[in-house]
Parts: C-alpha cells; sequence; structure tokens
C-alpha cells in the first residue's frame, strides 16, 4: 500500500491504496465517483476516460500510482464548469444523447479536443473522438455538438 | 512482503532494479490489459515498479544526426515536435486511439515485443540503436537484436529501457501503411514502413520492414541491396524478384484477426504499390 | 441500395391474446397528469416522445406531464419495450386515453382514465394455421450506400449514404434520425466489418478489441429523409421504429460491394479477406 495524494476535480486528496489499482476502480468504489463508466476494460471504448493533466485517458488502463502529484478532472468535476455545461447544453440539443453509457467519456474527449483545438473541423471532431465507441448514435449527432459547443463557446476553449 | 515501486529518479530506478523483482510499468496500456481481473479487484501483478514520474525519462533530443527520445515519452508528445521524423508521425497517427497515444511510449511497444507492434517496422527501418540501462552499466544494441521473438526481448532483468536512438536519414518518399479491422482503434493485421531516397531518378537508399507477418519484423536489407543504384524504371522488371523474396521471407498466420493468405497478398500488393508508385 | 421493412407491434395474436396491455393516466389536484405505462426508456427518448404526445393533445405544457421511470408496483402490465410497439400501440392507448381526459376534464380534481388494448377489427390472424395478418401495420425503409474498395488491401470505404424512412409519422423528429443514424451504422457494420466466428465450439472474438464495431471515422456521411404515411390506428398516424433502421444497412452494403467488386457475394460481413478471396479465386 502506498500514500497516492493528487488532485481531484480541483481538491487535494490523498488515498492510502495499492499502487496498481486501476484508477477507474479507485475513482468508483473509493471516492464513489461513478460517472466514468466501465465499457470494456481493456482500453477499446473511452467509456472510462478522464483528464490526466488536461489529457484524456482511459482510466480503466491506468494505475493509481500513475496520478501521484498530478491533476485528474472526472466527468463529475468537467460537468461543474463554465465548459462542460456548454458541451451538454450542446449534446442536449444536437440529440447527441440515448442511453448516456458513452456520455461521459465522449464529454471529456470533447473538452480534451476542444482544449488542443478550439475550432475543429468535422474530421478533426471525428478523430479526436475516434477512442470513443458508441453503438446508439452513430456518432453524426454527436459530431455536431461539439461543432455547435465549439461556435457558441467562442472563448471558453 | 510485496512492494511496488513510484520512483522520480533514474538513479533510484536503476538500483530498485538492481535487487528487486519487479515488472516495469510505464503508460500500462499493454499491460493493464494484459494483466485484468474484474471491476474492483487488482490487475495480476508481483512486483512492479511505475516508471512514469521519472522526468529524466521523457525528452526528445536531436544530437547531431541523431534522434533520441527517451523512454516515457508519450505517443502525443512526438506527434507535436517538429524534429520527429513524418514517417514515425504518420504512423502513430493511426496508432491506437487519442486517449491511449497520451500515455503510450515506443519503449513499451518494445518491451511488449508484439509481432504487430505498430512502431517496431519504422525502429527497424531506422537501423534504431535502444540504450538499455543498469546499475552498472549502460548497452547499446540495434533494435533486431533487442526483439527475438513474440514477447521475447534479450532485456537482462536489471535493465531498463532508457531511451531509443534514431539515426536520422533524409528520405525523398517515405510511407506507413496500415491495415487494421477498421480505421482507427485497430490492432494491425499488416503493417508496412517503406522510405527510399531517389536522386536523378537513381535509388541511392531504399527499405521496408514489414509487421504483423512473422514473430518479428521483418527486414531484409539484402533484398534492398538489389534496388541500390538501380534506375525508377528498373523496378518492373526487378518487381517480381523482389516480391518472391520478401513472400519467402514472411510466415503470417491465421488468427482472430485475419489469415495467412490475406496478410501474405496484402503485404505484397503494398510493396509493390510503393515500389511502382516511386 | 436495399428496399426493407419491420412489422410493428407483436406478431400474430400477441398483442390481442398475451399482452393485452393496459395504460393509465392519473391527474392530480395541482393538474400534472402522471403517464402510468411500463416502458422503458433506454436512451431511445419515448420519456421524451410519449410526454410530447400527452402534452400536445391536451394542451399544456409539457412540464405539467409527468413520466417516471416505470416501477412495477405502480404502473400497469402495458407490455414490454420491444418489438417496434412502444409508440404505436402503448402510444395508441395513451393517445386515446389523453383525448378522453381532454374531453371529461375537471380543473384541480383527481382523474384517473385507464384504456385497454382491442385489435382491430380488420386484422385477420388465425393463431392454428400461422395465416393472416402478422402485424397490424409495417414500417418500411431504403437504403442507398455508396463504398469504395482499395485493391490493394481490400478494404471497405463506404462514403456516404442516402436514406429514406417511413414510420408512419415521427412523434419527435430528432429522436427518429438518432434512430436512423445508430441503426443504420449497426447495419452497416453487420454487413461489412463485425465478424464473429467460432472454432472448436468457442467463440473467437470475444471481447470488444477483437469485435470490431465501427468508430468515428468509420462513419460514412448520411443523408437521412423522413416520409410521412400515417397508419390510422397509431398517435397521429406513428408506426414502429425502433428496429426498422438496422434491417436495410447490411444488404445495401454488401451489394454496393458486389457491384465495385463485380462477384456474387454470398455471405456477410463483406471482410477484406472474403473480397481478396473471391477477386483472387476464379
Amino acid at each position: 500500500m502506498s500514500n497516492i495524494t493528487f488532485t481531484l476535480n480541483h481538491n487535494v486528496v490523498t488515498i492510502d491504496i495499492d499502487p496498481t489499482k486501476r484508477l477507474l476502480d479507485v475513482l468508483r468504489n473509493d471516492f464513489h465517483l461513478t460517472g466514468s463508466k466501465e465499457g470494456c476494460g481493456e482500453g477499446e471504448c473511452g467509456a472510462c476516460a478522464i483528464l490526466l493533466n488536461g489529457k484524456a485517458i482511459n482510466s480503466c488502463l491506468l494505475p493509481v500510482g500513475s496520478v501521484q502529484g498530478q491533476d485528474v478532472v472526472t466527468i463529475e468535476g468537467l460537468s461543474q464548469s463554465r465548459q462542460g455545461q456548454a458541451l451538454s447544453d450542446a449534446y442536449r440539443d444536437e440529440g447527441a444523447v440515448q442511453c448516456g453509457i458513452c456520455t461521459p467519456g465522449m464529454l471529456i474527449a470533447s473538452h480534451a479536443l476542444l482544449l488542443e483545438n478550439p475550432h475543429p473541423t468535422d474530421d478533426e471532431i471525428r478523430i479526436g473522438l475516434s477512442g470513443n465507441l458508441c453503438r446508439c448514435t452513430g456518432y453524426n449527432m454527436i459530431v455536431k455538438a461539439v461543432k455547435k459547443a465549439s461556435e457558441d463557446g467562442e472563448g471558453l476553449w | 512482503m510485496v512492494e511496488h515501486f513510484l520512483p522520480t529518479t533514474l538513479t533510484e530506478t536503476l538500483d530498485i532494479l538492481d535487487t528487486n523483482k519487479v515488472e516495469i510499468i510505464a503508460g500500462g496500456t499493454d499491460l493493464m490489459v494484459q494483466r485484468r481481473t474484474w471491476a474492483n479487484t487488482l490487475p495480476k501483478f508481483d512486483q512492479t515498479i511505475n516508471i512514469i514520474h521519472v522526468k529524466e525519462l521523457n525528452f526528445i533530443r536531436q544530437e547531431g544526426s541523431k534522434l533520441h527520445i527517451g523512454a516515457t515519452t508519450s505517443y502525443t508528445t512526438l506527434l507535436q515536435h517538429p524534429d520527429v521524423p513524418q514517417l514515425l508521425k504518420d504512423c502513430i497517427s493511426v496508432l491506437a486511439s487519442p486517449a491511449l497515444r497520451n500515455i503510450a511510449t515506443i519503449a513499451g511497444n518494445i518491451g511488449n515485443a508484439s509481432p504487430a507492434g505498430d512502431t517496431l517496422p519504422i525502429l527497424y527501418l531506422y537501423d534504431a540503436i535502444i540504450e538499455l540501462s543498469s546499475k552498472h552499466r549502460v548497452r547499446y544494441v540495434p533494435i533486431q537484436d533487442v526483439i527475438v521473438g513474440p514477447r521475447k526481448t534479450t532485456i537482462e532483468y536489471n535493465e531498463l529501457i532508457t531511451s531509443i536512438i534514431l539515426p536520422l536519414h533524409d528520405f525523398s518518399t517515405v510511407r506507413f501503411d496500415k491495415v487494421g479491422g477498421r480505421k482507427a482503434d485497430a490492432i494491425s493485421k499488416i503493417s508496412m514502413a517503406a522510405a527510399a531516397r531517389i536522386e536523378d531518378g537513381v535509388i541511392e537508399d531504399i527499405r521496408f520492414a514489414f509487421g504483423a507477418v512473422g514473430p518479428i519484423i521483418v527486414r531484409d536489407t539484402g533484398i534492398e541491396e538489389e534496388l541500390l543504384g538501380r534506375t525508377i524504371e528498373d523496378i518492373p522488371d526487378v518487381l517480381p524478384t523482389i516480391l518472391s523474396s520478401i513472400a519467402s521471407r514472411i510466415t503470417p498466420i491465421d488468427d482472430q484477426r485475419s489469415n495467412k493468405n490475406y496478410r501474405s497478398n496484402v503485404a505484397l500488393n503494398l510493396l509493390q504499390d510503393f515500389l511502382l508508385t516511386l | 441500395m436495399s428496399l426493407s421493412l419491420h412489422g410493428c407491434g407483436f406478431t400474430g395474436s400477441g398483442e390481442a391474446d398475451h399482452i393485452k396491455a393496459l395504460i393509465k393516466l392519473h391527474k392530480n389536484e395541482q393538474d400534472e397528469v402522471t403517464i402510468l405505462i411500463a416502458a422503458v426508456d433506454m436512451g431511445q427518448g419515448v420519456k421524451t416522445t410519449m410526454r410530447k404526445l400527452v402534452s400536445t393533445i391536451l394542451e399544456i405544457p409539457i412540464e405539467q406531464v409527468i413520466y417516471h421511470h416505470p416501477d412495477t408496483n405502480l404502473v400497469p402490465d402495458s407490455g414490454p419495450t420491444v418489438a417496434s410497439r412502444t409508440m404505436m400501440i402503448v402510444g395508441g392507448l395513451v393517445a386515446r386515453a389523453a383525448r378522453r381526459l381532454k374531453e371529461e376534464w375537471q380543473p384541480n380534481t383527481e382523474q384517473l382514465i385507464a384504456e385497454r388494448y382491442q385489435q382491430p377489427e380488420f386484422i385477420k390472424w388465425d393463431q392454428a394455421t400461422f395465416q393472416g395478418d402478422a402485424y397490424p401495420a409495417y414500417s418500411w425503409a431504403i437504403n442507398i450506400v455508396e463504398v469504395e474498395v482499395d485493391k490493394r488491401t481490400y478494404e471497405v470505404t463506404v462514403k456516404e449514404t442516402w436514406n429514406i424512412y417511413d414510420v408512419g409519422k415521427a412523434i419527435d423528429e430528432q429522436v427518429i434520425l438518432g434512430q436512423a443514424d445508430g441503426g443504420q451504422l449497426q447495419g452497416l457494420g453487420y454487413g461489412y466489418l463485425e465478424k464473429m466466428t467460432r472454432k472448436d465450439g468457442r467463440i473467437q472474438h470475444k471481447n470488444v478489441t477483437d469485435y470490431i464495431i465501427a468508430t468515428t471515422v468509420d462513419t460514412p456521411i448520411m443523408h437521412n429523409y423522413l416520409m410521412d404515411n400515417p397508419y390510422p390506428l397509431g398517435p397521429y398516424g406513428a408506426k414502429g421504429a425502433g428496429e426498422l433502421t438496422l434491417v436495410g444497412g447490411a444488404s445495401a452494403v454488401a451489394m454496393a460491394i458486389e457491384q465495385a467488386i463485380g462477384k456474387p457475394i454470398k455471405n456477410i460481413p463483406v471482410s477484406p479477406e472474403y473480397i481478396m478471396e473471391l477477386m483472387t479465386n476464379e
């Protein structure tokens, strides 16, 4: 067991834990932040995505030891921000949510994309979301939502 | 007592490796899948050393005509760096997914030694040298002597890949072809890295390496030499020999992703296309 | 191009003899109307569309229409959320109940209206011989798919599709278009991407890495159109939509590939390995 201290949704936290425990499990079971989903546990589907130092990472593959001293933002943290609100509003308006299981990861990936590239083309949006699988929506409305957020959210990213 | 180490310096890391039996984790994107169990249960590890916080290993440095890439440098960092060769960037941009690229490393691709490792054909093509460090010495080993079989390397128990050294070359054409099950987020069924330097229609340098068509990456400099000094017009005449030489060097398998016939045929089609469009 | 159809509601005598759907509308003293049905919203949008239906008929704001996730302690059995039946059959009953409530409306008074499914007279089905009208109505689709096949690797790129769907009447267009996008991508995948084989009795594609579904960059440009073709016994003419959009994609993409390579195709998914076999064998 090791003491792992990191910033979680803007608060400094410390946990005594096996450093190989998957961050996804630590978030869901130790911190009760169940927004990140285990869609596959293999790093394929992106439903577990969080932001590590502003970059999207699949938390099902991240040993919690890797976040020592780092900055982690989950979907819960993103939703509280103005950027998260802008994205959620756009997703709602464009019909980008059906069952919702991919949505937390999609929002994280969308935000990570806009942080790097505030005015992406449709192709760039698709590439940015290419690691997030969705079975319900066929992706088109999600792509439109990210485009809308980038247009309506001038200055947010 | 089971221990998991989280060093922050290289010296610490090499000390730990020298006296403990540990598995090395950097990005973890292969290892964490291989060792997974169930939700809320620990992955199957004995002892581990997580080197992701060793800042000294996160670098890209051009020294003379060689590019040195630190072991924990992520694919995304490589993609955004001006000194990284276009061929490597072309490969990285179709490898895995954005979230995986943000933390996965070339060193991991080497350590995992999968026959389908996407950056490996490029390392072979560039005659990459791998810097292997232990507490007592540093070795420089050509990539083809590091990987000796599927999941088998000659890295010693107390050694760590500390950097990947790419001798840089001026190529006039480069190409990376990846064939996966879909256009993103896919494991390669077959991949080819190819590069050439053509001056005044003469082939001054030409290299090609194939992934996922054998237990290790296939590159045969003898076959490449057949083309050196020839002109582009010569290629159609010498092409059948080149293709049949390569055909005899590749030994693809049937698996859940594809089959031998497909892999052989497509490897040769890709090479033919590269050579005929020079 | 493919032309496809899907039956709406339970087959044959299912609705009449087995399900016998019952729905209720409950109005409280604040004139809030709660829809009491067993339909589950799993993302297909029934909480939106059913409330839209009731608020339109009753001419009250949608905020006054309530629909909780069904609790079997509290809702009657209106049948399972399957068989492309929710809007046509259950929604049909909800619409009738709402029209009755509108006629009998007493402000600030608690009211409860119930409606049970009655098989329309014109539907003739013989359960003993399995003959007659299998469904009260069918929904239809045409899918046109354009593909490109790489001659070196035999990989397929689905470039663009043009599709028209007849679901009678879309209660919410965005909801139906969302089904069109998602259903088609799944249907296309069934046709050219999603391989699942068995070896010695074991499934070979048993995880998300090996079972290949489309990503954002595998998705074609889709042009989706809806046409109205109202079914008299569906609410505002709505038929079923839940399953329709999946049906046509596989055959359309397989036929497009067949046209591209000039060889007859007999299996799906039309994988690059299969295409190579067809193109290199005489």
